[in-house]
């Protein structure tokens, strides 16, 4: 494995409050500092947001990855987070991106969301996979 | 000038502190007449002072105002300067004084001698760096080295404080927060002291992200933390606080490569009510933190009045126990091993009990965890092993006596020789005593189980393995380790008529220690048909309500005499308490 690209991907519960507009605009802030952050550390990732939930890949260096996602931990509007896969990787899924984002999805991916973080929440040690390969498939989407 | 220039070169030498100190000498010195002219000055005062380079010389000048260069326009200062130099002229005081440079805030201490004739030497010391180090001191002994949060110390000063401020009624209220991490110890253990180091900075900080302002946090030692809530607070704004605490410490953590989960217990205790000095009030959030661990973790309590009652009430016992052994309060009852074959006792399992003055007999639930708790786990096991192997020559010798033996005597690695001394003493041959072992002792270190097992067996002992399939012990294990019998959990019994699972688990159990060579028995038979059940899966013997409860030896001889074949009529007390 490269020693070199460290990766984490999570999911945790949306706890922002307010309508739907409110919660995008909250979330904007999010990527705005998380992007600043990332990006002086060399960390690259993508977000999944669905109004209900949160999935997130960060990739980069592991102390700088371990102490974003310690940042994040201590972030109230979010919780139950849990850890779905963090180890070294081959490459870098999102290199192009200090922090990519998948807005709340479109109609027809709706469902796929709803149900592969439902999964990853229910069974969080086989649906890595999963929830890494929706994030892939979207970002390229949304690009 | 000859005269004053023999004077101060005479006494500069005596001075303890001369240039030779060196360049970056922190002490600089200049000699003044009556008329505070000044008319000598040392080369290290320019740099001790900071003075202006083209005025290097103050000679003829006036001593203030080299202070005045020193003190820039500071007037309070400059009075005490200039009263300095006052009682320096009268001869009230020789006391050094603090004078603070203008520009850069350094401190500098002037000290005044008189050199006779009228002269006067002032020397000038810079103790900023000394202040700095000292500040850092005071600042460091209310810090936690490890994490940079509070420590003890801030945490009791800050309490003290707020009492005062109860005292003095202008604060009502003092809510305090004990945390305690749950699996600490199992980080430190299984992943090292760095790992355990890092967890705890990083629960630090995310202790720290909760506060509000004027909560005081502080790492009280290990992993305890505490917190004293601002004032203003109440019931609620602690509920609040205490759960998102334990929702924020048991967030995943991930460090050096691994991804940790811990929790945290907490206990909550509100000054004045819960304790009116500062030691009460911790001792009440200490037991409420003890509650909290003590009904299963990952929870906060407040502090309740009966939580000190039950303290109270653990120590009494405590007492108690220490003396129970002296006072003979123990006794062995003894619960039939049945053959299921022959329907003849086959053995039988002392049980301890304790005869309590007031509460009655107690079974070893009520007691055996207080007792390892307080180190009395070993006296009374070697209790337990004299007993059963003294009454048991009294018995047929056909019969053997099984003895419990906890995995905390099994560490103790003086097993083999207090079992040998009770043998001795009693005058019981070896194969007549049974060894009762639970399965947890099967998950510590093997090498080590396996010496003190094959000890044992070499006193001709026999070992069994107690409640097993309760799912600590896998099947596999028993091949590893040298057991004479398999004795297979009540709960695995009691359910298995419509349980088809346990069925299969016990007839498993069965079938390997048939081929083992191991005896199995089946704990927990309670009515005949239990015994016809486990009698079907391949049991060889029984031990339960069934045949008989547990009885004190004394009721033994009528046991013997009456038990013989498999019968209805051989039952002692059918159908007795359950």
């Amino acid at each position: 494995m490269n020693q070199d690209v460290y990766r984490t991907l999570y999911c945790s519960r949306n706890w922002i409050q307010g309508d739907q507009a409110e919660q995008i605009a909250e979330v904007n802030s999010i990527l705005q500092v998380a992007r600043e952050k990332n990006g002086r550390h060399n960390v690259t990732g993508a977000l999944l947001f669905n109004s209900g939930y949160f999935a997130q890949v960060l990739e980069g260096p592991r102390q700088a990855i371990e102490q974003i996602f310690e940042t994040i931990q201590r972030d109230q509007r979010h919780g139950e987070v849990i850890v779905l896969e963090t180890g070294y990787a081959a490459t870098r899924d999102f290199s192009d991106w200090s922090m990519a984002y998948v807005q709340p999805p479109l109609q027809e991916h709706a469902s796929d969301v709803g149900l592969a973080l439902n999964q990853a929440l229910l069974k969080p040690e086989e649906s890595a996979g999963a929830v890494l390969d929706l994030l892939r498939t979207l970002v390229v989407q949304e690009d | 000038m000859e005269d004053i220039k023999a004077v101060s070169a005479v006494d500069v030498k005596q001075l303890p502190l001369s240039e030779s100190d060196g360049k970056r000498s922190r002490y600089g010195y200049l000699v003044f007449d009556q008329l505070r002219k000044v008319v000598h000055t040392s080369s290290s005062l320019q740099s001790v002072l900071k003075l202006p380079e083209e005025n290097l010389s103050f000679e003829g000048e006036d001593v203030l105002s080299v202070v005045k260069y020193v003190v820039g326009r500071d007037s309070e200062t400059l009075d005490t300067a200039r009263q300095w130099l006052d009682d320096c002229r009268t001869q009230v005081t020789q006391e050094r004084v603090s004078l603070l440079t203008g520009e850069d805030a350094r401190t500098v201490m002037a000290d005044l001698s008189p050199l006779g004739r009228g002269y006067w030497i002032a020397t000038f010391e810079d103790v900023t760096a000394g202040l700095d180090s000292e500040r850092a001191k005071r600042a460091g002994a209310f810090e936690d080295r490890l994490t940079g949060i509070g420590n003890r110390a801030l945490f009791e000063t800050s309490l003290d404080q707020r009492f005062e401020q109860i005292a003095a009624q202008e604060i009502e209220d003092g809510f305090v927060l004990f945390i305690d991490l749950d699996r600490f110890k199992s980080v430190n253990d299984t992943l090292g002291h760095a790992v355990g180091d890092a967890l705890l900075r990083k629960v630090g900080e995310r202790l720290q992200s909760t506060l509000r302002d004027g909560d005081i946090l502080a790492r009280l030692g290990g992993d305890e933390f505490a917190v004293l809530l601002a004032p203003l607070s109440n019931t609620n704004t602690a509920t609040a606080c205490a759960a998102e605490i334990i929702e924020l410490i048991q967030r995943p953590y991930l460090i050096e490569g691994y991804v940790i989960n811990v929790g945290s217990s907490i206990g909550i205790a509100s000054a004045p009510d819960d304790g009116r000095t500062r030691d009460d009030l911790l001792k009440s959030a200490d037991l409420a933190l003890y509650h909290s661990k003590a009904v299963g973790r990952g929870v906060f309590n407040f502090f309740h009045p009966a939580m000190g009652e039950r303290a109270q009430q653990r120590r009494l016992l405590e007492l108690e126990l220490r003396k129970a052994l002296t006072l003979r309060q123990f006794e062995l009852h003894y619960q039939p091993q049945i053959n299921v074959e022959t329907g003849l006792i086959s053995g039988l399992e002392g049980l301890l009990r304790w005869r309590h003055p007031q509460r009655g007999l107690l079974q070893p639930e009520a007691f055996l965890a207080l007792a390892e708790e307080i180190g009395l786990a070993a006296p009374i096991g070697n209790w337990v092993l004299k007993t059963a192997c003294k009454e048991a020559t009294r018995w047929p010798d056909f019969v053997t006596v099984a003895v419990n033996i906890s995995a905390l005597q099994f560490e103790t690695g003086k097993l083999q020789y207090s079992v040998e001394q009770a043998l001795k003493n009693a005058g019981l041959s070896g194969p007549r005593l049974e060894i009762e072992v639970t399965e947890d002792i099967l998950l510590r270190d093997e090498t080590s189980v396996l010496t003190t097992l094959e000890g044992l067996r070499s006193l001709g002992v026999r070992v069994s393995i107690d409640n097993f399939g309760t799912g600590l012990a896998s099947l596999s294990q028993l091949v590893n380790f040298p057991f004479d019998k398999i004795k297979i959990d009540r709960s695995l019994v009691a359910v298995q008529q419509h349980d088809a699972k346990s069925r299969a688990i016990v007839r498993a159990i069965s079938a390997l220690g048939q081929s083992l060579g191991i005896c199995t028995l089946a704990e927990g038979v309670e009515t005949s048909e239990h015994l016809a059940q486990v009698r079907s899966d391949g049991c060889q013997s029984v031990q339960g309500f069934y045949y008989s409860k547990a009885i004190p030896s004394n009721e033994l001889t009528e046991l013997f005499s009456n038990l013989s074949p498999l019968d209805e009529a051989a039952r002692v007390n059918p159908g007795g308490e359950q």
